[in-house]
């Protein structure tokens, strides 16, 4: 009973957070200043017909109802799937943008984070397991030096160096032109390729403060009275550090990497725009650029909805992995 | 002090120096001196710019803007947090469920799009980036203050302090302040790193001021200069060098703050000292904290 | 990390990391996209696939290039005026559409009564002129205007021209993404189209084939990585700001990289608010242009690449209009001419030795300038220099774009860096400077003319100009306009935009060069690139 209504209540928050998200998706475009049709004509350095523009005005779908109007509106077409159209990419629906735009995001940005974070976590538990060692004296302070880089500075060098001038790497596209996308080695090949110098760049950038986090909650762990018992037991160290502690210190985590995977639908909007990597990231820039409210909105709530499902997902993996909510539910 | 307390206090202090005494020594960062984008020499240790600016002055003189947007930055961060997570935790009750579903929504905002908009929306400028980052940034630290504050109005000093009649304003400040100005602390170091971070990234984009020197601007100017293209490293890599010393400074120091709050280890530590033996393995108890 | 690095190496290890482009397929990078959408419609605004719509798929009757300022006959081979309203066009027989159908006057005629029904493709406003269009023979169209309007023949001649049956039978013809496009252009066939890059076939039934197998596109989103797939090669066509270009462009591969920045860009101005003091006054304006050294604007702001303006303060594409005129007298740098101007308008130097307004009041305009704009925040910032020097307490205030174009074309601005769109006809660069046609009330957004001046004397000279076909007549409506824009200075020239154009000749050759100047090697002005287009050939 008891876990029914805590279920039910933690479901009505994610309502309520979607249900917020989507007001903020609503309100933030609308407060940046001007006319969007306007300053499209005015971001070409064009002239147009006033005629012209009213007509235009009306294709792109801005109205001059009053807020709430358009807010009802809003809210109805959101729960009917329709974002409206691009006023950057018009007539092209929203829903077509991002969604092509998703996959490539997913792609990088996933696996990235989680690369990140597996890396990451394991290298916490080691030098924690090592505390004290040479390893825990200079890998903490080397990964914080490579995270506290501004990300898109190592990625101009990484491009620069290992693409331009080593000629290693692709240095853009998320595949090569001479192939097209489709499930063939050579596609799979190449897209794999192209990901690697950008996915590298977002781990070493990110990496270290998995370590960090996983590397103070491991000490945590690693003080609990219940570890003697292990050791008292005879218990394999190795078996110890993965099965014992690494599990006890990956829950407080896990909740930090729910929100990192929800943010992977924004994309990693400086590695995209180095990279010319074809994702929401890049997109998101160039809606806030083109004033492109629509866009934006679309984004946002793909952003949003990756949060909250994110946190969602993690709410339960917890209750997965940890007994003592397991057995409660 | 821990070693890695130590090497964190002495980068930082190495670069405040740099901001406070440094534009003192240096020109005018906005003077064009010599032609474009000069390789260092005598008279220019670090080159010039695409537009023939003293590069070293405009580093000095970035630090100055830059870090004081930072710590304002940072401080606004957890100031709104220390107001909604400390209210909410000691209060409890509607306040605290208000704050906590604020807390909680602002955490699943999309926080870098959501700067990315305010940011076009508002003027530019430091200040600008400032407000921006506070609005985005105070989530987190107002979730692990409510914790921490939740955990410590259970405790007997302030159940004392309650009972005795005082105002709820003075337990917080003299019961709760002094055993919370550990953590404040911490995240204001954390919290400053992070605007720091998003701080150059708006401005590398070109949200910010490009009239302004600041670490950001620079990189942002390097970048439209076509700066590694060019060769002309010395706009683009002293800069990030700069940003990454002055962010792991800072990051060292949280950990050492972390590792005096960790009183075990600090234990461990002391034993190692002592005995000159490492340990490995299972964490001995040496003292269980009596709290 | 290891496992990490082996991956990376492995993954380098096979082959180079990008494959060159074939050969045959030119690769251009016009337009700054993160990403593709299928759309090619030739009258919208602001489709991402615009530069092959309007330069390799649709055709207008005629281009115009600013180099010689020529016309070349496309889809018309020939047009005359025979009275004042009335405008002949003879058309090219023998011309297919790419489904095979023939082209004639019906198209054209339809075309235009396409966008007379429909507004929202009027984006120049030709049905505010032209009164009614007929097919006179198979190759024949008449346009009948309300009024005498020269000027108009221009937009005219450079509009695309439809297949307008296929048009009619959109449900809405101005949110159409026509994927599948029907074309006259040289290249129509859509052989791919991916999120990062797409790529046109040859027109099975082009009137004009081209030696060029197939056009590339790929989608670039910032001008860093542009520059980079020029130099690599990657890409053999663009029209990109580069810094340093010597030494980034032309001077990795002298024999094969071409690159040409002429001054035949729209104006960059400074846009005073010319609606209230004390920048009403025509002598403070001059003042302002007499305080800036443009010689320092140009070699900060525009690299050394733009050049000084002509004393006439025409823009460069206007000079055969502008020979034997007299200067204008502030055009050059002149502080100790500024400074006796301010104190004639009363504009004095107060203690602290900043101007005050006539009644004593600290005068501190604010020059406002796009954000993220580098070349202009850059000569904003001379500028603010430049006025403080003479004694102005003007102060630099960047915006985002948005926020910008809300304040500065509404005529809110104390004084801006603008622009100013260069057509083929000076008519309406003029009338941007100073008629009354342009002018909207403060408040209202204008689309030329921020600074709101408007001179009857230059409006009636203006009407004589844009009616009159006599050169004779038109050359002294000219004259007393460009005097009147003199007198007045409604805005200051800062200096003539360049059209930024690159090329590579190690896979393609015909560009235009300085040998061969048939029109700018800038793929930007739509649709003039085609005529580039009809001249390349494989190497």
């Amino acid at each position: 009973m008891s876990t029914l209504v805590a279920v039910l209540r933690r479901a009505g928050f994610y309502l309520l957070a979607l249900w917020a998200a989507v007001t903020v998706n609503f309100v933030v475009p609308r407060l940046m200043p001007g006319d969007p049709a306007t300053a499209l004509v005015g971001r070409l350095q064009g002239k147009l017909d006033a005629a012209a523009l009213e007509a235009l005005r009306t294709s792109f779908g801005l109205s001059d109802a009053p807020w709430w109007r358009q807010y009802l509106d809003y809210l109805g077409a959101v729960a009917r799937g329709d974002l409206g159209v691009s006023i950057a990419f018009f007539p092209a629906p929203v829903t077509e943008v991002v969604g092509g735009a998703l996959a490539w995001t997913v792609l990088l940005a996933g696996t990235a984070t989680l690369l990140s974070f597996v890396i990451g976590s394991a290298l916490g538990v080691l030098v924690a397991w090592r505390r004290s060692g040479r390893l825990d004296a200079w890998l903490p302070p080397l990964l914080v030096l490579l995270g506290a880089f501004p990300y898109f500075w190592l990625a101009m060098l990484a491009v620069h160096v290992l693409g331009f001038e080593l000629g290693w790497f692709p240095v853009r596209h998320a595949y090569d032109a001479s192939v097209s996308p489709g499930w063939t080695w050579a596609f799979l090949a190449s897209a794999v390729r192209h990901a690697v110098l950008p996915a590298l760049t977002l781990v070493v950038a990110t990496v270290g403060s998995w370590t960090l986090g996983m590397r103070s909650v491991a000490l945590g762990v690693l003080g609990e009275p219940w570890l003697d018992h292990a050791h008292a037991r005879g218990l394999p160290p190795s078996r110890i550090a993965w099965a014992y502690v690494a599990r006890n210190a990956l829950l407080p985590q896990l909740a930090g990497f729910g929100m990192a995977l929800g943010y992977v639908l924004g994309g990693a909007l400086l590695t995209e725009v180095v990279f010319a990597w074809p994702g929401t990231g890049h997109l998101m820039l160039q809606a806030v650029r083109a004033q492109d409210q629509a866009l934006l909105q679309g984004l946002f709530l793909a952003v949003s909805v990756g949060v909250i499902g994110a946190n969602a997902l993690v709410d339960g993996l917890t209750a997965w992995l940890d007994p003592r909510v397991r057995r409660a539910a | 002090m821990s070693r890695t307390l130590r090497l964190g206090l002495t980068l930082v202090g190495a670069i405040v120096l740099l901001a406070v005494v440094g534009p003192a020594l240096v020109g005018d960062p906005d003077a064009l001196v010599a032609r474009p984008l000069e390789p260092p020499s005598a008279a220019h240790w670090l080159g010039t710019t695409g537009q023939g600016q003293d590069v070293l002055a405009q580093l000095v003189w970035g630090a100055r803007t830059t870090l004081r947007v930072s710590v304002l930055a940072g401080a606004a961060m957890v100031g709104l947090g220390a107001l909604v997570g400390v209210a909410g935790g000691y209060l409890r009750g509607g306040a605290d469920r208000v704050g906590s579903l604020l807390t909680q929504l602002f955490l699943v905002l999309p926080g870098l799009p959501l700067m990315v908009v305010v940011a076009a929306w508002l003027p530019p400028g430091p200040s600008t980036i400032a407000v921006v980052l506070a609005l985005t940034g105070w989530a987190w630290n107002a979730r692990v203050l409510r914790a921490a504050t939740l955990a410590l109005r259970e405790r007997d000093f302030v159940r004392a302090a309650e009972l005795a009649g005082e105002p709820g304003w003075r337990v917080v400040a003299l019961e709760l302040g002094p055993h919370l100005l550990p953590l404040l602390g911490a995240a204001l170091v954390g919290a400053t790193v992070y605007a720091l971070g998003a701080q150059v990234g708006l401005e590398f984009l070109g949200l910010g001021d490009l009239d302004a020197v600041t670490w950001g601007t620079s990189l942002y100017w390097a970048s439209n200069d076509a700066a590694l293209l060019t060769g002309s490293w010395w706009t683009f890599v002293p800069t990030g060098v700069l940003v990454a010393l002055t962010g792991s400074g800072l990051t060292l120091i949280q950990m050492g703050l972390d590792e005096l709050a960790h009183p075990r280890l600090r234990a461990v530590r002391e034993a190692e000292a002592r005995t000159g033996r490492r340990w490995t393995g299972v964490t001995p108890v040496l003292e269980r904290p009596r709290d | 990390m290891r496992p990490v690095a082996a991956l990376a190496l492995l993954v380098a290890g096979c082959g180079p990391a990008t494959s060159p482009p074939p050969d045959g397929t030119l690769v251009i990078a016009a337009e700054q996209v993160p990403t593709w959408v299928r759309n090619f419609h030739p009258y919208a605004l602001s489709h991402h696939a615009r530069w092959p719509t309007r330069v390799a798929i649709y055709e207008p009757l005629a281009i115009h290039t600013p180099r010689g300022d020529r016309w070349e006959p496309v889809l018309a081979t020939a047009w005359a005026w025979e009275d004042e309203r009335t405008l002949r066009l003879e058309l090219r027989e023998g011309v297919l559409w790419s489904d095979g159908t023939p082209f004639g006057a019906a198209d054209v005629v339809g075309s235009l009564e396409l966008l007379r029904d429909h507004p929202g493709l009027d984006r120049d406003g030709l049905w505010r002129v032209v009164e009614g269009v007929r097919a006179r023979g198979p190759f024949e169209v008449e346009v009948r205007l309300g009024h005498p309007h020269l000027p108009l023949l221009g937009d005219l001649l450079e509009l695309p021209i439809v297949q307008p049956a296929r048009w009619r039978a959109f449900d809405d013809p101005v949110a159409q993404a026509n994927p599948d496009p029907v074309g006259t252009g040289p290249f129509t066939e859509v052989l791919r189209f991916e999120d990062q890059l797409f790529e046109l076939g040859p027109n099975p039934h082009a009137w004009r084939p081209s030696p060029v197998q197939r056009l590339r596109f790929p989608a670039l989103g910032s001008n860093e990585q542009m520059l980079l797939a020029l130099v690599q090669g990657q890409v053999d066509w663009s029209g990109i700001y580069v810094p340093a270009v010597d030494r980034t462009w032309d001077g990795r591969d002298p024999a094969h990289h071409h690159h040409d920045f002429p001054p035949l860009g729209g104006m960059v101005l400074l846009v005073p608010a010319a609606h209230r003091a004390p920048t009403d006054d025509p002598r403070v304006r001059k003042a302002l242009s007499l305080a800036l050294d443009r010689s320092r604007v140009l070699e900060v702001a525009a690299s050394g690449y733009a050049e000084l303006p002509h004393p006439t303060g025409l823009p460069p594409v206007f000079a055969g209009w502008g020979e034997g005129l007299p200067g204008c007298d502030w055009i050059d740098h002149d502080p100790a001419r500024a400074g006796a101007l301010l104190d004639e308008a009363g504009l004095t130097r107060g203690e602290d030795g900043w101007r005050r307004l006539p009644d004593g009041t600290p005068w501190t305009p604010e020059l406002e300038v796009v954000a993220g704009w580098s070349d202009w925040v850059r000569a904003a910032r001379l500028v603010v220099r430049d006025l403080r020097a003479v004694g102005i307490d003007a102060r630099l205030r960047a915006w985002d774009f948005g926020a910008w174009y809300d304040r500065v074309p509404r005529g809110l601005a104390d004084l801006a860096i603008g622009w100013s769109v260069v057509e083929d006809d000076p008519w309406s660069w003029l009338g941007d400077q100073l008629s009354s046609r342009t002018l909207e009330p403060v408040g209202e957004p204008a689309s030329s003319n921020w600074q709101r001046v408007a001179d009857p004397e230059a409006d009636a000279a203006l009407a004589t100009f844009a009616s009159s076909r006599e050169p004779t007549v038109r050359r002294e409506a000219f004259a007393r306009v460009h005097a009147r824009l003199c007198a007045l200075a409604p805005s200051v020239p800062l200096y003539p935009g360049p059209s930024w154009g690159e090329a590579s000749s190690r896979r393609f050759v015909g560009w235009p060069s300085a040998d061969d100047p048939y029109a700018r090697l800038s793929p930007n002005g739509l649709p003039e690139p085609w005529i580039v287009l009809g001249h390349l050939r494989p190497r």
